[in-house]
């Protein structure tokens, strides 16, 4: 593909996603709930656009493909099981975070631990984690618009150009109007990244193969072995495990159950993102089957890496399908990087920086907040330059890395006894363990990081818990989120 | 923690373990045919919502 349709198809959609962000602007009021979390104002439809969004990266397009494509139908369902715990998460979760934020003024997620377990230290580790944990799962967006660029141009765009550029609209749609106008550009994107993927489903469908029934026919009878399942079950739980909590453990995701105008926008929320989740994850999966079939049927020639699946596809089709396809796919992974430093950027100044000086003004905390946005960028722009092989397993640890804070999370509402000191070690000593045995490759017993993170940080929250004081303000924060739940009717 | 709760919260936890991995890993696992794990999965996630959005159909707005 030449690069003048690159940079035409990148400026045309970079031109209305600034012109969203710049009605956004318009919208904005003052303070750090307003930059933050829009003011608690968001509407249903926008909610819901934007948890999608957040949540779908250049991932699924290129990553969730690639792994499909090598790895079967075990790699779709390990994706379907995520989407089934999200929902459910968000039905239990959604509503207390919403009523924590109203009453106690929340804006992220690690000020909801430092709230409930009265200890600014919860939320400074809780934020610390999330910073270390989300800079390479950030750097995979570059990194996956950066190979797709090279990919599709044959080198004539270099991979640094692509994230330079990526790069550049997520600091615009994250500076613009902080939470607003990435909402606002995120459910445009959600709805590229829609209709791009609905269109080049049915060419595949029609060009391909003559229809639907005929792909799926031929996907039977000729590449029946992608329909096994042939991961093992420590693979398999190893990389759906941190995904299943993806809704509690990625403060990008989570700080989204504050943002709500009201109930029926968290219904919408739910509602919409679970449809937008089910068609989106079906639609991808079945890329990974036909780009198998169709390397297996020699139409497509064979390529070395599991992520050049999608580039090779794009490769074969239309100039303009491909360029619609590449913008879908760039509106997934800016959506999810703007979202994800914007909330980096809420840690640093709301659960760091205020423990630190919390004499300091809302408006020189959405200043700094700023600056942190632009450092984020530029550490990830020299993470990404290190070109990893595979994007797929470099989001799964990090989430892996995340999971550890989900007990506190859980304990926070239904344990009364769990401690700060609990919750701080269980993430600060169950965070080193992840990370280390990640970097070193070493899985004990066969079983995965993620698995032993999480059942380390469980033992040691209970464990720490025990031989600790309770807070007092422990059993207050849990009545009142009681009666709260009750006095909104979501009892 | 309420006991009812933590064993509520354990069952829901067994059931869906058992049901999302469980049952593909167990039953399903060398099936060749889309009708295998596959659709399995997708109509299980899809039953799933559906339960999830009736139980948001009770939260009523109190403003």
């Amino acid at each position: 593909m030449r690069p003048f349709y690159i940079y035409l198809a990148i400026g045309v959609w970079t031109v209305i996603g600034v012109i969203i962000a710049g009605f956004a602007r318009r919208r904005l009021g003052k303070g750090i709930i307003e930059f933050y979390i829009g003011g608690r104002r968001t509407g249903g439809f926008v909610s819901a656009m934007t948890y999608a969004a957040t949540t779908f990266s250049a991932f699924m397009m290129v990553g969730l493909v690639g792994l499909v494509y090598s790895g079967g139908v075990a790699a779709a369902g390990f994706e379907f099981v995520y989407i089934l715990s999200t929902v459910v998460l968000l039905l239990i979760f959604g509503p207390r975070f919403w009523v924590a934020g109203q009453k106690y003024g929340y804006s992220t997620p690690p000020e909801l631990l430092s709230g409930r377990y009265d200890s600014q230290k919860v939320g400074a580790v809780a934020a610390g984690l999330a910073l270390v944990m989300l800079i390479p799962y950030a750097s995979a967006q570059l990194m996956g618009i950066g190979f797709l660029v090279e990919g599709l141009t044959g080198g004539e765009i270099p991979y640094i150009a692509g994230v330079l550029i990526m790069a550049a609209f997520g600091g615009v749609a994250a500076l613009t109007a902080g939470f607003k106008s990435v909402a606002w550009t995120d459910a445009f994107q959600g709805i590229t990244m829609l209709v791009t993927c609905l269109v080049l489903l049915f060419f595949v469908f029609y060009h391909f193969y003559g229809g639907p029934i005929e792909f799926f026919t031929a996907i039977e009878a000729e590449s029946s072995e992608l329909l096994r399942i042939n991961w093992s079950i420590h693979r398999f739980i190893g990389m759906t495990l941190p995904w299943a909590f993806f809704a509690i453990s990625n403060p990008q995701v989570s700080q989204r159950m504050f943002v709500s105008e009201n109930i029926r926008s968290i219904k919408i929320m739910i509602v919409g993102f679970s449809l937008f989740a089910l068609v989106y994850t079906v639609m991808t999966t079945l890329f990974g089957f036909s780009i198998f079939n169709l390397v297996e049927s020699g139409i497509i020639p064979a390529f070395a890496s599991a992520d050049e699946a999608m580039p090779s596809l794009l490769g074969h089709v239309p100039t303009v399908l491909g360029l619609v396809t590449f913008t879908g796919i760039f509106a997934a992974a800016t959506s999810t990087l703007g979202s994800v430093i914007l909330t980096l950027s809420s840690l640093g100044t709301e659960d760091i920086l205020k423990s630190v000086k919390p004499e300091m003004s809302e408006s020189r905390r959405v200043n700094i907040g700023r600056g942190i946005i632009v450092i984020i960028l530029l550490i990830c722009i020299l993470f990404a330059q290190g070109r990893f092989d595979l994007i797929a397993v470099l989001s799964a640890m990090a989430s892996g890395g995340l999971l550890v804070a989900v007990p506190s999370f859980f304990a926070a509402f239904w344990w009364r006894e769990s401690t700060a000191e609990g919750s701080m070690w269980s993430i600060l000593i169950a965070g080193a363990l992840t990370g280390a045995l990640y970097v070193s490759g070493w899985n004990p017993l066969g079983v995965w990081p993620p698995v032993w993170g999480l059942i380390t940080s469980t033992v040691l929250l209970i464990v720490i818990s025990k031989m600790t004081e309770t807070p007092e303000r422990a059993k207050k924060f849990i009545r009142t989120v009681d009666e709260e739940m009750e006095k909104n009717g979501f009892k | 923690m309420e006991s009812i709760s933590l064993w509520k919260g354990i069952l829901i936890v067994m059931i869906l373990g058992t049901a999302s991995v469980g049952v593909p890993y167990a039953i399903l696992r060398n099936v060749e045919s889309l009708w295998g794990s596959y659709f399995y999965w997708i109509i299980l996630t899809t039953a799933v919502m559906v339960l999830v959005w009736r139980e948001t159909g009770d939260w009523r707005n109190m403003e």
